[in-house]
């Protein structure tokens, strides 16, 4: 039973869209569900999280939510098309989460970035994703 | 509603009230009942829950006590005639409503906190009101804040528009901005949650049990976005009028449309 305890994991975050992100649109409570399941298989604890002011571009939400974050911590978002599409602003967030060593786990892309090569894709395919619309 | 309420409620976004008691104790005990019955216990006490339960524990204790007290067809039936001559004052007659949501507050649980935030942030309309129950007597941290309408928006220009604004900043900033509402056994506020407002760490000894139904006129706006916040979805039909229901059963708008 301790070992149990100590195995769950309570430094993973997470948070969501409050419109649409890349080709999806979710109601947030379905995106809760989502993530809640995703909590509940890496053995974390699940806290509610709270999504982005639909009227601003400056991703305030996100930013403060990195920035709160502890070291090594796990972030878990359900799609890489949730990061910001402002390429400055994505840059500043994953310049922060590679010095904090941020695990982000991308559930729709079954995907756990962890070293700075990886986070690199990320540009990447969102980069590949514009080239084909 | 008083003018004098109303002008309070213009100038600072809420307004306290006291629900009707019958209705109240209802609501109260609908709560106690369930938790009785979810973890075997003789007794409640409702302020004192956080000597029963684990901060791990939590969150899918909440979620069986909202779907219960949501799947009942009396408890949002109470919670709205508990309040509802302010209810109708506030935003007319002819009502949807919100599910309603629950929020336990252990003394010193970080993991369920309601950041500041208003509720058109995920794309709510504009024209709701937000009537807020407490089950125990609240104050200070171990209640909601809210922020008045005037500074609300000064803080949402910032976050529309400043790249490098976080919400550690404006939380420091806007500190003395904050006003706690205390509230005895029995009262409410209504508050239009387009006001900034939500919750800190309860630093107070005793837990806080809440919840919020949000009410809004069938008729005034929805959030412009294309989302969920909508009624059969996000709001139910509370209280439709004669007419409503008439144009239901007939399809003339279809002749116009």
């Amino acid at each position: 039973m301790t070992l149990m305890k100590l195995l769950i994991k309570s430094n993973c975050h997470c948070y969501i869209a409050n419109k649409s992100f890349g080709n999806y649109y979710l109601p947030t409570r379905f995106q809760y569900v989502i993530l809640r399941d995703y909590f509940n298989k890496i053995n974390a604890v699940f806290n509610m999280p709270q999504g982005e002011p639909i009227f601003t571009k400056t991703n305030i939400r996100l930013r403060s939510l990195i920035n709160n974050l502890k070291p090594k911590s796990i972030l878990v978002l359900l799609s890489i098309y949730v990061l910001p599409e402002n390429k400055i602003i994505r840059k500043e967030i994953i310049s922060k989460m590679i010095k904090k060593k941020i695990e982000l786990h991308l559930i729709f892309e079954k995907t756990v970035i962890k070293s700075k090569k990886d986070f690199k894709k990320i540009n990447d395919t969102l980069k590949l994703d514009r080239f084909t619309k | 509603m008083k003018n004098s309420q109303k002008n309070f409620f213009i100038k600072n976004g809420f307004f306290k009230i006291k629900l009707q008691k019958n209705k109240f104790l209802h609501l109260k005990n609908k709560i106690k009942v369930i938790l009785k019955n979810e973890l075997d216990l003789k007794q409640v006490d409702l302020e004192k829950f956080h000597t029963k339960i684990k901060i791990e524990e939590l969150n899918n204790l909440r979620l069986k006590v909202f779907k219960k007290i949501n799947a009942d067809k009396n408890f949002k039936k109470n919670a709205y005639l508990s309040a509802k001559k302010f209810i109708h004052e506030a935003v007319g007659n002819e009502l949807c409503s919100s599910d309603a949501n629950l929020s336990i507050q252990l003394p010193n649980d970080k993991s369920s906190l309601l950041e500041m935030h208003s509720d058109f942030f995920s794309g709510e309309s504009l024209f709701q009101i937000n009537l807020w129950i407490p089950f125990v007597n609240v104050k200070r941290t171990q209640s909601m804040f809210i922020i008045n309408p005037s500074d609300s928006l000064k803080i949402l220009k910032k976050i529309k528009h400043d790249r490098a604004l976080q919400f550690n900043d404006i939380n420091k900033k806007f500190k003395s901005k904050i006003r706690w509402i205390n509230l005895k056994l029995g009262e409410a506020i209504l508050f239009s949650p387009n006001c900034l407002h939500g919750n800190v760490v309860n630093l107070e000894k005793k837990t806080r049990w809440s919840v919020n139904i949000r009410y809004k006129n069938i008729y005034s706006p929805y959030g412009k976005e294309r989302n969920e916040k909508k009624i059969g979805s996000f709001y139910t039909l509370l209280t439709p009028k004669a007419i409503t229901q008439f144009n239901l059963k007939y399809d003339f708008d279809e002749i116009i449309n």
